[in-house]
């Protein structure tokens, strides 16, 4: 196989060629209920040649590989037919490299059969869904992708690398009348099917959320200080503020560069943000990424000022700016985009009790988070919420949305606290054209903080 | 195909397989510059069988693939739900017919590249500061499903689609907006598209102050969307089926406003879903579901049917979630091709100098986000304009609107325009005119 490809970039004309072959299979495993409504394995084989003619790029991708020679005169001829553009890569040192990601021999979430996996989540679903008289339904569901990759290309890197990724997420759905609520918990490994087994334990407490959910108030529309639970920082940190770090983004886009200019203050000092697939182990990591450039950590906020982005190295080159290694690809059937990884904000001097002190008519959110980001502006809805009064935890609160701009809303942050806690499950999508690319394997990560004046949509 | 079907009914008491062949080209512009053109082959398997009265999957994209690929599936089938359904018996290879526009295939690169252009050159004559990005695409695909019970069919089909994202960067302010056009013919849909964003964005140059009130409310084909989800679960055969759909006992009574007329139509070369099967190889035809109000059918596929003793639509199409669109390493559920509502009587023009108060929905956030089995709709107007006296006065912003779907249109409908547009969203597939409910609350956050 790899004397195929180098072969195959040998004979090539192109200023620049990449080849990417790819053999993956996908394991899902989902109980609605206490219906089995997949399990199943499926096989994802194929691979891409990337060329780069006279400043301009062509792609394809393919699931017959043996004619790898006519797909890189295609990837060629897309090239040139493309006319003569701008690209230009950032130098980086070839590489030539095996990695294996370090799983436990013993629980290698790939030897598990399929029967194991279905009859554990057969039992999470149950356990679920005997937590209580309110519970009227579960939703829970397992999925494990694993993948060899042989990556080379035209200056000379060779790499292969493969690794699993497994994650699950069990949901409590609970009813009260006409009022249905729903919790949420997620988990995943890398390295060990056990990290899935002992999910069991996080089972109990969703009962006692779902009762305290369906008891809870609808939220009050208005504007409040805001302590954000780890998680739901995350999700805020990785969809109103990573996304506009990627290089891509940006870099044709005048209008948008000027409002992220390096230096500029975005947030109050001791607030950091960063992003490195170079963590061990978390599900954004990685050695290399799909362009070969090796892994790092990039501080994107450094004590409150703008200090970086995530680059290819087309994007590294167009901006004069160093490579970080956040092109990433979620697979064979699309050309690597500047992507996050780990994303976190790191973590500040402020214990939760300290957070509390001080807030006269605030809220707690916590969890969950679907939401949507358009440049700068977000909304996203939260599991649940608990009102502050007078720095104390107060009632429940259900029905949760957060709007705002993100630019304001990194200003008001004013309390970072000690406790980072990393997503071990979930993807991130990102749309190039029409084409949406999910899920990619990332990570979300911070402490609870504190925001001022955050507003909460409501009736 | 024939090799793994052999294989797969060595131990299988059902066996069918799916395959698609397809190539896709896009011409892909950023920034308003062309930087790329790609190509997309694809050759992927499906395999589904039944065993032991257990339904069993798997699917490869590997081409050589066979024997392992039959062990996955009948592994699968071990722990597989109840097989509640019996494969098709049809055979018909339709070829390069009605669904396959050999102006598509045939389509230069250079075309494509000076479509791209056009798109650009209209909206940036008006609008030279907004941030570009474009992709004019044509494809090619090859469908095939062979099953045990003697069903083989066959066709093929073109997709010519144009993708437009423009966003425009104001003072403290943006305003995005990403829409696709997708449809079997070579048509100058792209170019209207891009004339449609400019209407779009000559609305976004002033911000109109809104109050939280009642008032008209105009859903834009774009601003159907937030609505299409909800609809949809209310038709889905595998809800009713199951009794979890709200119109599962409402068939042949007065469910909306009698000027509602709703279809599923696969027929029509100008919608992007068009096919002559699903994805299970039944026969696709045009299905009425609501006809002057009245409830007359839903969508099935072959087992949320066989469970109501119905037949199927044809609509198991292969697409794994609402937000996914077609994956071979899904099984097919009941999925609409394309939701046709009939149009009305009055202009765009005429029904906007109708309203005295009001404001157009034309892009939402947070579609899909409310309780979708209720029918019910919550959406945050990423897009929207205020109508006062017949006129439009600018931009709307921080607005939410909310209801249940069944619910405005049985009360609420005020009109509906002649023209209508085929959307191709990341929910589905739908063709409908602009459509206005009076007094709807809308709230101003």
């Amino acid at each position: 196989m790899k004397a195929l490809v180098k072969s195959a970039i040998a004979k090539s004309k192109a200023d620049f060629i990449e080849i990417r072959l790819e053999d993956g299979n996908l394991v899902e495993v989902a109980y609605s209920g206490k219906d089995l409504k997949k399990a199943q394995e499926t096989r994802d084989y194929g691979g891409y040649v990337r060329a780069l003619v006279d400043g301009s790029w062509g792609f394809i991708s393919f699931n017959r590989s043996e004619n790898l020679q006519d797909y890189v005169q295609k990837a060629e001829e897309n090239a040139r037919a493309a006319g003569r553009g701008n690209v230009a890569l950032a130098p980086v040192n070839p590489v030539t490299d095996v990695v294996s990601s370090a799983v436990d021999a013993a629980n290698d979430p790939r030897r598990v059969p399929l029967e194991e996996k279905v009859r554990l989540f057969g039992h999470f679903s149950s356990t679920v869904l005997n937590l209580n008289k309110k519970i009227i339904s579960a939703s829970v569901g397992y999925r494990q992708s694993d993948r060899k990759i042989v990556y080379a290309n035209s200056e000379g890197t060779l790499l292969e690398m493969n690794g699993v990724w497994g994650a699950g997420g069990i949901s409590a759905i609970g009813r009260d009348g006409n009022i249905v609520q729903s919790v949420h918990t997620g988990f995943g490994t890398r390295t060990s099917w056990q990290d899935i087994v002992d999910a069991e334990q996080q089972i109990e407490s969703l009962g006692r959320q779902v009762l305290d959910l369906l008891s809870a108030e609808p939220a009050r529309g208005g504007r409040y200080t805001v302590i954000l639970d780890p998680k739901l920082a995350g999700v805020f940190i990785h969809e109103a503020f990573g996304h506009l770090s990627e290089a891509d983004n940006v870099s044709d886009n005048p209008k948008l560069l000027s409002q992220m200019v390096l230096g500029t203050r975005f947030a109050q000092d001791h607030f950091n943000v960063l992003d490195g697939g170079a963590l061990e182990n978390e599900r954004g990591s990685y050695a290399y990424d799909d362009e070969g450039v090796p892994s790092t950590l990039t501080h994107l906020i450094k004590d409150g000022l703008l200090t970086g982005r995530l680059h290819s190295r087309e994007t590294a080159a167009a901006m004069g700016e160093p490579v970080t290694g956040n092109a990433r690809t979620i697979g064979y059937r699309f050309s690597p985009i500047c992507r996050m990884s780990n994303t976190f904000i790191g973590a500040g001097p402020h214990s939760f009790e300290k957070m509390l002190e001080g807030v006269d008519n605030g809220l707690y959110v916590s969890g969950g988070g679907s939401g949507n980001t358009s440049k700068g502006l977000f909304t996203f809805s939260a599991e649940k919420a608990r009102s502050i009064k007078k720095g104390k935890l107060g009632e429940w609160i259900r029905d949760i949305v957060l709007t705002g701009n993100v630019f304001q809303t990194l200003k008001d942050i004013d309390m970072v606290g000690d406790d980072l806690v990393r997503s071990k499950s979930g993807g991130c999508g990102k749309s190039v054209g029409a084409r949406m690319q999910y899920p990619l394997c990332v990570s979300m990560g911070s402490p609870h903080i504190r925001i001022q004046n955050v507003l909460i949509g409501g009736r | 195909m024939e090799r793994i079907l052999e294989l797969a009914k060595k131990k299988a008491d059902q066996a069918e397989v799916f395959r698609i062949e397809k190539r896709s080209e896009p011409a892909c512009f950023f920034g308003g510059k062309l930087t790329a053109l790609e190509t997309e082959e694809m050759l992927a398997t499906g395999l589904r069988v039944v065993v032991n009265g257990k339904l069993g999957f798997s699917s490869t994209t590997h081409p050589d693939e066979g024997e392992s690929l039959v062990l996955r599936a009948l592994e699968s089938a071990e722990f597989g739900p109840n097989a509640d359904l019996e494969f098709p018996s049809a055979v018909r290879h339709f070829g390069a017919g009605k669904f396959y526009d050999p102006a598509v295939i045939d389509l230069s690169s250079e075309k494509q590249i000076e479509i791209g252009e056009e798109m650009i050159e209209i909206v940036q004559s008006s609008f030279p500061d907004v941030n570009l990005e474009v992709e004019v695409t044509k494809e090619a695909q090859r469908v095939s499903i062979m099953n045990s019970h003697g069903g083989d069919v066959s066709y093929e089909r073109s997709l010519f689609q144009a993708f437009l994202n423009v966003l425009w960067i104001l003072e403290s302010d943006r305003a995005e907006l990403e829409h696709t056009y997708t449809s079997i013919k070579l048509t100058n849909g792209p170019q209207q598209m891009a004339h449609d964003a400019v209407w779009r964005f000559n609305h976004c140059r002033r911000v109109a102050p809104i109050e939280t009130k009642k008032m008209t409310v105009i859903f834009t084909s774009l601003g159907f969307r937030g609505l299409f989800v909800p609809l949809f679960y209310g038709f889905n055969g595998d809800l009713v089926a199951r009794k979890l759909s709200l119109l599962s006992d409402k068939l042949n009574q007065h469910i909306v406003d009698p000027r509602i007329v709703l279809a599923d139509d696969p027929t029509n070369e100008r919608y992007p879903g068009s096919c002559p099967v699903d994805d299970e190889g039944v026969l696709t035809n045009k299905n009425i579901l609501i006809d002057k109000g009245i409830l007359k059918s839903f969508i099935f596929d072959l087992r949320s049917s066989h469970r109501l003793g119905l037949k199927s639509s044809g609509n198991g199409f292969k697409k794994s979630s609402l937000y996914t669109g077609f994956s071979v390493d899904a099984q097919p559920n009941p999925t609409p091709s394309t939701f046709v509502i009939e149009p009305g009587t009055i202009s765009r023009d005429e029904l906007i100098a109708s309203v005295k108060e009001g404001i157009i929905v034309d892009d939402t956030m947070g579609a899909g986000q409310g309780n979708n089995l209720n029918g019910e709709f919550s959406m945050n107007v990423a897009l929207g304009y205020k109508i006062e006296n017949g006129q439009i006065v600018g931009r709307v912003k921080d607005v939410m609107v909310a209801g249940n779907v069944f619910e405005i249109f049985q009360h609420n409908l005020r009109n509906m325009t002649q023209e209508t547009w085929p959307e191709d969203t990341l929910f589905g597939r739908y063709c409908v005119p602009w459509i206005a409910f009076d007094d709807m609350p809308v709230s101003a956050t």
